[in-house]
C-alpha cells in the first residue's frame, strides 16, 4: 500500500466519528462504493448468530452475504436492488434494524407512548394530590 | 449410593419447605407464637441444610467423574481441569436450577441470622413465604430436572465435556452472581407479602427490606458486569452488550432494581408513596423469574440459552403464574387500606424520584417489548423479526438521557418542597454552560451530536454529585452515580472512536494501525488438557518502543469438537489493544482482526462502582436500621 | 362522585393487565414452538446455478437435474452436524433409492472428497458451492439443510438442521411419495 493511501486512510479514521471495519481484504474504487459497502454490511442480520450484523460476525453465511454484497457492488448493483435481494430469500429477518411499517409500528411507537403515558400518569397523580390538598 | 443419597436430600428439602408453609396455618391456634417462630427457624435450619447436603453431593459426584449419573455425563470430563470440575454444577440446567434452590435457602439463612432486630412474626411470615418459593422451585426441579438421573446400566467412560464457553475463570463466576442478585430479590418480594398479609402499617418495612435489596443489586450488578466483560474478551469481536435476549433478562430486574432501592430510601425516610413501592417489590421478582423462564425454556432462540425443553418451559411458567396472581391478590386485597395523606410538590426530591423510577420502569417495559416482539410477530402474523442492538439503542437512549438530568437534578432538590427561587437560577446558568460544552465538543473533536450530549450529561452529573462529597452519609449516592456517569463516558469514547481492522497477515508482515505498528511474529501449536489449538505471537511497537506483545489462540477442544478463540487483550485504562485470530487462508496467511478500543475499561470500572456502593449502602442502612428500629423495639416490643 | 372513583381507580389494573398479557404471550409462544411447525410445502423455484461436481470438475446446471425427484443435502467438512448426518443419509439411501445432490459449502474441496472417501459417497451429483452463492440463493441459514426438489426443479420442503433417520420416516418421505403420485 502507498505512503499516501495509508495517509488517506489514516486522515479518514481520524475525522469519521462512526464506527467501521477496515476490512483490508475489501478493496474499492470509489469512495462512495466502499461507503455503501459499509453500510450495507452494517444493515443486515447474521442469521445464524445472536444479535450481530454481518459485519461483525465471522460465521459462514455472513461471510458469504459479506462476498456477495461486495461482488454485486463491484457488478455495479444498487444497495436497493442488494437489498431487495436478501429480503427476496430471507424475508425481514435478515434486516438488522427492525423496519417501520404496519406490522411494527407497535415496536418503534410503543417505547416512545409508554414514557409519555407514564409521565402523563406522574403527572396526574400529583395533580389529584394537589386537588385533595386544597 | 451417593446420588440416591443427593436425591433422597432433595426429597425431604421439600418436605421441610412444605411443611414450613402449612404449620403456621395449622398451628395457628394451638401454639403460642414464640413457639411458632422457633419451630418456624428450625425447619428453615433443616430445609437449607438439606439442600446444601444435596448441593455438596452434586460436586462430589463431578469431582469423582461419576458419569453414570446423567448430568454429570453431559457436562463432565476426565480430563476436564478440576476448577471446572467444581464450578461445571451450574453448566447447564439442571445443576443450575438446583443453585437456584441452593441459593435461595442461602438468603433464607441470612433473613434468620443477619435480621436480627425484625420481630419474630414478621421473620416468620416472610420465611414462610420464601418456604412457598422453595417449595415450587423443589418440585419443579425433582419433576423437570432432576439432576441426580442416573444412565444405568451401561453408562459412558467418559463424558460429553463441559461447554468450552464455561471454562473460564470470570464467565464461570457469573451465574452464581447472577443467582445472587434475582434470588436476593425474592426477600424484599416476601417483605412485600407480609406486609400486605400483617397489615402492620406502622412497621418501618422499608427499612427492613432494604439491606436485602440493595445486597442483591449489588451481587446481580457484579454478574452483568462479569458476563458484559466475559462476552468481550471471549467472543471474540469486541462487542460487550449484545441485547440478547438472556441478557435482556438480566437486565430487566436490574432496572427495577434500581428503580426499588430508590424507592426503599425513600420509604424509609417517610412513608410515601407505599402501594408503588410494594409493586415494585413484587416486580423485580417477577422479573426475575420471568428471567428464569425465557432462559430455558427455549421460546427465544438465543445461543446463551440453556438446552430447552418445552415440558421445563411449561412448568417455569406456570409457577410464574402462581406468582404473579397471589401476589397481585394479596396487593389488591391491602389497597383497601388507608389512604395516606401527604404535602407533595412535583418539583421535590421524592415526587423526582418517583418520576425517575416512572422512566426506569418505561425502559423496562420497551427492553420486554423489543425481547418478546419477535414472538409475537411470529404468532399474529408468521413474520420472523430481528430486534437487535440497532432498535433498542434507539429506543433507549432518550430514557438515558432523560435519566441522567434526572440525576444530576435530583440532588439538589429539597424533600418535600418545591425549590426556591435561587438555585432555580443557579441551573439556569449552568443549563447554559451546559449547552456551550456540547456545542464546543462537536466542533473540536469528531463526536456525533448525540455523543457530545451524552458526555457532557454524564460530566455535569459527576459535577452536580460531587457537590455533595462533604456529605459522608451520601457515600452510596455519591459513588453509585458517579459510577453510571463513567459508565456512560466509556460508553461514549468506545463508540466513537474504537478503531477494528481485518487484515490477511502472513507471518513476519507488519501492519499500522492509527500509528501502532502490529507484527506477526510466530505461529506455534499448543496442548491443554482438553484442548489442542494455534497460538499467534504479536508484538505491537509505537515509535520503535515496545509495547507489548499479544498471544491470541485459536483452540479445538476434543470431546465437545468445538473451536473456540481465544483472544489477546492488553488493557489499559485509557486503551485496550484486542488482537483475535480469525482463519486460516488459503496461501499460508491468516485472517486476523485489530481492535483499539479507547476508555472500554470505564464501562466495567462504573459497574463495579455502582455493585460497592451497593453493598456500602447495605450495610451502612443495616447500621442505622439496627439503632432506628432499636430504639423503637423498645417503644413498642418492650 | 362514583364515576370520578371509578375512572380514578380503573387505572390500577393496569399492571395486572399487562402482567397478563405478557404471560398469554409466553405461553402462547411455547405452544407455538411446541408444535414443532412443519416447515409449510412450499413452491419456490430452485435458483439457478453453474456449479462444478467437486468428483468429476464438470459443469452442472439446474437442467440437468430436471426431469428426476431430488433430495439435496448442503453441508460442509467443517460442519460437525453434518458429518454425523452423513451415516444417516446413507442409510436412508440404502433404504429409499431417492437421487440425492450433495451442495458442499464454503469449504475445501478436498477435504469433502477425503469425507465421502472415508463414509461412502451417496451423492449423484455433489456440487462445490465454494463462493457460497448458491447457498444465498436458497437463503441458507447454515449447515446442514435438506431440501426436496421435484422434477419440475421446484423446491418442496426445507428442512434446517440435522435430519435424523425418524424424521426421514415420518415426515419428508410421505412428501416424496405425494410428489412421486402425482
Amino acid at each position: 500500500m502507498s505512503r499516501a493511501r495509508k495517509g488517506l486512510y489514516l486522515v479518514i479514521l481520524l475525522f469519521c466519528p462512526l464506527l467501521f471495519a477496515m476490512n483490508e481484504i475489501y478493496q474499492f474504487e470509489s469512495k462512495t462504493q466502499e461507503q455503501q459497502f459499509y453500510d450495507l454490511i452494517k444493515a443486515f442480520r447474521c442469521v445464524t448468530c445472536p444479535n450481530q450484523n454481518i459485519a461483525d460476525s465471522q460465521a459462514s453465511v455472513a461471510k458469504a452475504m459479506t462476498d456477495e454484497i461486495y461482488q454485486r457492488l463491484k457488478k455495479g448493483e444498487s444497495p436497493q436492488a442488494i437489498q431487495n435481494f436478501l429480503l427476496e430469500r430471507y424475508g425481514e429477518y435478515v434486516l438488522y434494524r427492525p423496519p417501520l411499517n404496519k406490522h411494527t409500528w407497535v415496536l418503534w411507537l410503543g417505547p416512545f407512548i409508554i414514557v409519555l403515558v407514564s409521565v402523563l400518569i406522574w403527572g396526574c397523580f400529583f395533580y389529584r394530590v394537589k386537588r385533595e390538598a386544597t | 449410593m451417593i446420588p440416591e443419597f443427593g436425591l433422597f436430600a432433595l426429597i425431604m428439602a421439600l418436605l421441610l419447605s412444605m411443611t414450613t408453609v402449612i404449620l403456621p396455618i395449622l398451628t395457628r391456634s394451638s401454639i403460642s407464637e414464640a413457639s411458632q417462630i422457633k419451630i418456624n427457624a428450625s425447619v428453615v435450619l433443616g430445609q437449607a441444610c438439606f439442600i446444601l447436603l444435596s448441593f455438596v453431593t452434586l460436586v462430589f459426584c463431578f469431582v469423582q467423574d461419576d458419569f453414570s449419573v446423567r448430568y454429570v455425563a453431559q457436562n463432565a470430563n476426565t480430563y476436564l481441569p478440576f476448577m471446572y470440575k467444581l464450578t461445571a454444577i451450574w453448566g447447564a440446567h439442571e445443576g443450575s436450577l438446583l443453585l437456584w434452590s441452593f441459593i435461595l435457602a442461602l438468603w433464607m439463612v441470612a433473613v434468620l441470622f443477619v435480621a436480627k432486630a425484625i420481630p419474630g412474626k414478621v421473620k416468620m411470615t416472610v420465611l414462610t413465604i420464601l418456604s412457598c418459593i422453595q417449595t415450587g422451585l423443589l418440585m419443579i426441579i425433582l419433576k423437570t430436572s432432576n439432576p441426580f438421573i442416573r444412565i444405568l446400566p451401561f453408562f459412558p467412560q467418559d463424558g460429553a465435556d463441559l461447554n468450552p464457553l464455561l471454562q473460564d475463570p470470570a464467565f464461570i463466576m457469573h451465574p452464581p452472581f447472577l443467582y445472587l442478585g434475582y434470588v436476593g430479590f425474592a426477600v424484599p418480594f416476601a417483605f412485600a407479602l407480609a406486609e400486605c398479609l400483617l397489615k402492620k402499617m406502622d412497621y418501618p418495612w422499608a427499612s427492613w427490606a432494604r439491606p436485602f435489596a440493595l445486597s442483591a443489586l449489588g451481587f446481580l450488578t457484579i454478574g452483568i458486569t462479569l458476563g458484559s466483560w466475559w462476552a468481550y474478551y471471549e467472543l471474540g469481536w469486541g462487542g460487550w452488550w449484545f441485547w440478547d435476549p438472556v441478557e435482556n433478562a438480566s437486565l430487566m430486574p436490574w432496572i427495577v432494581g434500581v428503580a426499588l432501592i430508590h424507592m426503599l430510601w425513600v420509604s424509609a425516610k417517610e412513608d410515601l408513596f407505599r402501594t408503588w413501592r410494594l409493586s415494585l417489590a413484587i416486580f423485580t421478582f417477577i422479573l426475575s423469574l420471568m428471567g428464569t423462564f425465557l432462559v430455558r425454556s427455549g421460546i427465544l432462540s438465543s445461543v446463551h440459552a440453556f438446552s430447552s425443553s418445552p415440558e421445563r418451559g411449561i412448568a417455569i411458567l406456570g409457577f410464574l403464574s402462581i406468582v404473579v396472581v397471589i401476589s397481585l391478590g394479596l396487593l389488591s386485597h391491602l389497597r383497601g387500606e388507608q389512604k395516606q395523606a401527604f404535602v407533595l410538590s412535583p418539583w421535590s426530591k421524592a415526587s423526582t424520584i418517583l418520576l425517575g423510577n416512572v422512566l426506569l420502569i418505561a425502559a423496562t417495559l420497551s427492553i420486554l417489548l423489543g425481547t418478546l416482539y419477535p414472538i409475537i410477530s411470529q404468532l399474529i402474523w408468521q413474520k420472523s423479526l430481528s430486534v437487535g442492538p440497532p432498535y433498542f439503542n434507539t429506543v433507549l437512549l432518550p430514557m438515558l438521557f432523560m435519566i441522567l438530568i434526572l440525576m444530576s437534578v435530583a440532588v439538589h432538590l429539597k424533600w418535600q418542597q418545591a425549590p426556591d427561587f435561587l438555585k432555580v437560577r443557579k441551573y439556569s446558568v449552568s443549563l447554559l454552560l451546559a449547552c456551550v460544552t456540547v456545542l464546543m465538543l462537536i466542533n473540536l473533536t469528531s463526536l456525533s451530536f448525540v455523543a457530545a450530549l451524552a458526555f457532557t450529561l454524564a460530566l455535569y452529573l459527576i459535577i452536580s454529585t460531587l457537590m455533595f462529597i462533604h456529605k459522608p452519609q451520601k457515600i452510596g449516592m455519591i459513588v453509585a452515580h458517579i459510577g453510571i456517569a463513567i459508565f456512560v463516558m466509556g460508553i461514549v469514547f468506545v463508540s466513537s472512536w474504537q478503531i477494528e481492522k481485518e487484515f490477511a497477515m502472513q507471518l513476519g508482515q507488519t501492519v499500522e494501525v492509527e500509528g501502532f505498528n502490529f507484527t506477526f511474529n510466530q505461529l506455534q501449536e499448543i496442548k491443554g488438557s482438553n484442548f489442542e489449538g494455534t497460538r499467534g505471537t504479536f508484538t505491537i511497537y509505537k515509535d520503535n518502543q515496545l509495547i507489548t506483545q499479544l498471544f491470541p489462540e485459536k483452540r479445538f477442544f476434543i470431546a465437545r469438537e468445538q473451536a473456540m478463540t481465544e483472544t489477546a487483550i492488553h488493557s489499559h485504562l485509557m486503551r485496550d489493544f484486542y488482537v483475535a485470530l480469525g482463519e486460516p487462508l488459503d496461501n499460508g496467511a491468516w485472517s486476523v482482526r485489530f481492535y483499539i478500543k479507547p476508555f472500554i475499561r470505564f464501562i466495567w470500572l462504573g459497574g463495579m462502582m455502582v455493585a460497592l456502593a451497593a453493598f456500602f449502602a447495605a450495610i451502612r442502612s443495616r447500621c442505622i436500621k439496627e439503632k432506628r428500629v432499636a430504639s423503637y423495639e423498645i417503644d413498642r416490643f418492650a | 362522585m362514583k364515576l370520578i372513583g371509578l375512572r380514578e381507580n380503573s387505572w390500577r389494573f393496569l399492571p395486572a393487565l399487562i402482567l397478563g398479557i405478557i404471560i398469554w404471550v409466553l405461553f402462547k409462544g411455547l405452544d407455538f414452538k411446541q408444535q414443532d411447525p412443519t416447515p409449510q410445502i412450499s413452491d419456490f423455484p430452485f435458483p439457478e446455478f453453474s456449479l462444478e461436481d467437486v468428483r468429476t470438475k464438470q459443469i452442472v446446471t439446474l437442467d440437468d437435474l430436471k426431469g428426476q425427484l431430488y433430495i439435496a443435502h448442503v453441508w460442509a467438512s467443517w460442519c460437525r452436524i453434518c458429518i454425523n448426518e452423513h451415516d444417516v443419509l446413507t442409510q436412508i439411501k440404502n433404504k429409499w433409492p431417492y437421487n440425492l445432490l450433495g451442495i458442499v459449502y464454503r469449504d475445501n474441496p478436498d477435504k469433502a472428497l477425503s469425507i465421502l472417501a472415508n463414509k461412502g459417497d451417496p451423492y449423484e451429483y455433489l456440487l462445490n458451492d465454494q463462493a457460497g452463492q448458491l447457498g444465498l440463493s436458497l437463503g441458507l441459514t447454515g449447515t446442514p439443510e435438506t431440501f426436496i426438489v421435484d422434477s419440475q426443479g421446484v423446491i418442496r420442503y426445507h428442512h434446517l438442521g440435522a435430519l435424523t433417520f425418524l424424521q426421514f420416516e415420518n415426515q419428508i418421505l410421505p412428501i416424496l411419495e405425494q410428489i412421486n403420485h402425482e
